[in-house]
């Protein structure tokens, strides 16, 4: 729990002091933490249970297992996100994708301008083809 | 306190098996980083471009006993042909571990605070990633710490690493001047 509560503290600290990054650098980045925190606490928790033979209670020496365990693997985590790092694939994932939304959106917007102008220009033609109703001329 | 292995499922026993596994390779983790920080600490003159280091895995060489203690006693709960450790004397070394990483930490920060400068290295934060327990990085001249480095901070820091591996010595202009073409190629990617 304080692990998230200080990532967000940092990423958010990060993302002032940097005026060029995005809303997706700082949610890549705390998902990352938050991924690495469950995880670690999750095993932290577990295999102190197992060890003491039973659910840990909130009692001192358990306790402060659980955190040296968690605390760890956060640091073993750490090292291997050397070269993972997760936190800034998840951002450039993120980015990616924001960047195909905005030109799909883009796209969108360009054909209902384009729609818009036929309407405005030619009403009848453009909803002859809009429904695809044969133009039948009486001579 | 004698926990008796018969109490424990298969599925517990498999999980403490597993888990040993993994706290072994976690503190193999935190000795390679700390054993690699000493040596980078001890080799300043040799690092052209940066240095990685990680506080918390100095630090954490505290945890690593009560970690391996863990770990044999979690592999005595999956394999009960092993003679068992008594819990208590882990549990009570578990507070002073804990307290002696926390002022550990402070102490390093300290030190690193006074000894990297004094070798002539930068702190950068716009290099260093964002993460409670990630490395810091120190750059050895100012001009490799650009304003918007963090953009590409992963790009820069490779080719820190292949300029190092292959014994060049750039100028601060062609520093600055790569560093700008990766900014300008990743504005280019997602702006």
């Amino acid at each position: 729990m304080l692990s998230l509560v200080l990532s967000v503290g940092f990423h958010a600290v990060d993302q002032l002091l940097n005026d060029q990054k995005t809303w997706h650098d700082f949610v890549g980045g705390v998902a990352a933490d938050v991924i690495y925190a469950g995880v670690a606490t999750a095993i932290a928790y577990s295999a102190v249970s197992i060890a003491v033979g039973g659910i840990v209670t909130f009692t001192l020496g358990p306790l402060a297992l659980v955190v040296i365990v968690g605390v760890g693997l956060a640091i073993g985590f750490a090292a291997l996100d050397k070269k993972i790092r997760l936190g800034e694939k998840l951002a450039a994932l993120l980015k990616q994708e924001s960047a195909k939304l905005d030109r799909s959106m883009s796209n969108v917007s360009h054909a209902a301008d384009k729609f818009n102008n036929e309407y405005s220009n030619d009403t009848m033609d453009f909803l002859h083809r809009i429904f695809a109703i044969p133009k039948l001329a009486l001579q | 306190m004698a926990v008796d292995n018969s109490e424990l499922s298969g599925l517990q026993k498999g999980l403490a098996f597993i888990y040993s596994l993994v706290l072994l390779v976690a503190n193999l983790l935190i000795a390679n980083e700390a054993w690699s920080a000493l040596k980078l600490l001890q080799q300043t003159e040799q690092r052209f471009f940066y240095m990685d280091i990680m506080p918390f895995a100095l630090a954490a060489l505290w945890l690593v006993p009560v970690m391996l203690m863990l770990s044999y006693i979690l592999l005595t709960r999956a394999l009960s042909v092993l003679p068992q450790l008594n819990v208590d004397k882990l549990l009570k070394a578990a507070l002073p571990c804990l307290l002696l990483l926390l002022v550990s930490r402070v102490a390093i920060g300290f030190y690193l605070g006074d000894y990297l400068p004094s070798k002539g290295f930068i702190y950068c934060d716009k290099l260093s990633r964002t993460a409670a327990f990630s490395g810091q990085i120190w750059v050895s001249k100012q001009a490799y710490c650009h304003d918007e480095s963090y953009l590409v901070n992963t790009e820069v820091l490779e080719w820190f690493d292949e300029q190092q591996s292959a014994g060049t010595m750039p100028s601060n202009d062609e520093v600055t001047a790569q560093i700008e073409l990766f900014i300008a190629e990743y504005k280019q990617r997602y702006q």
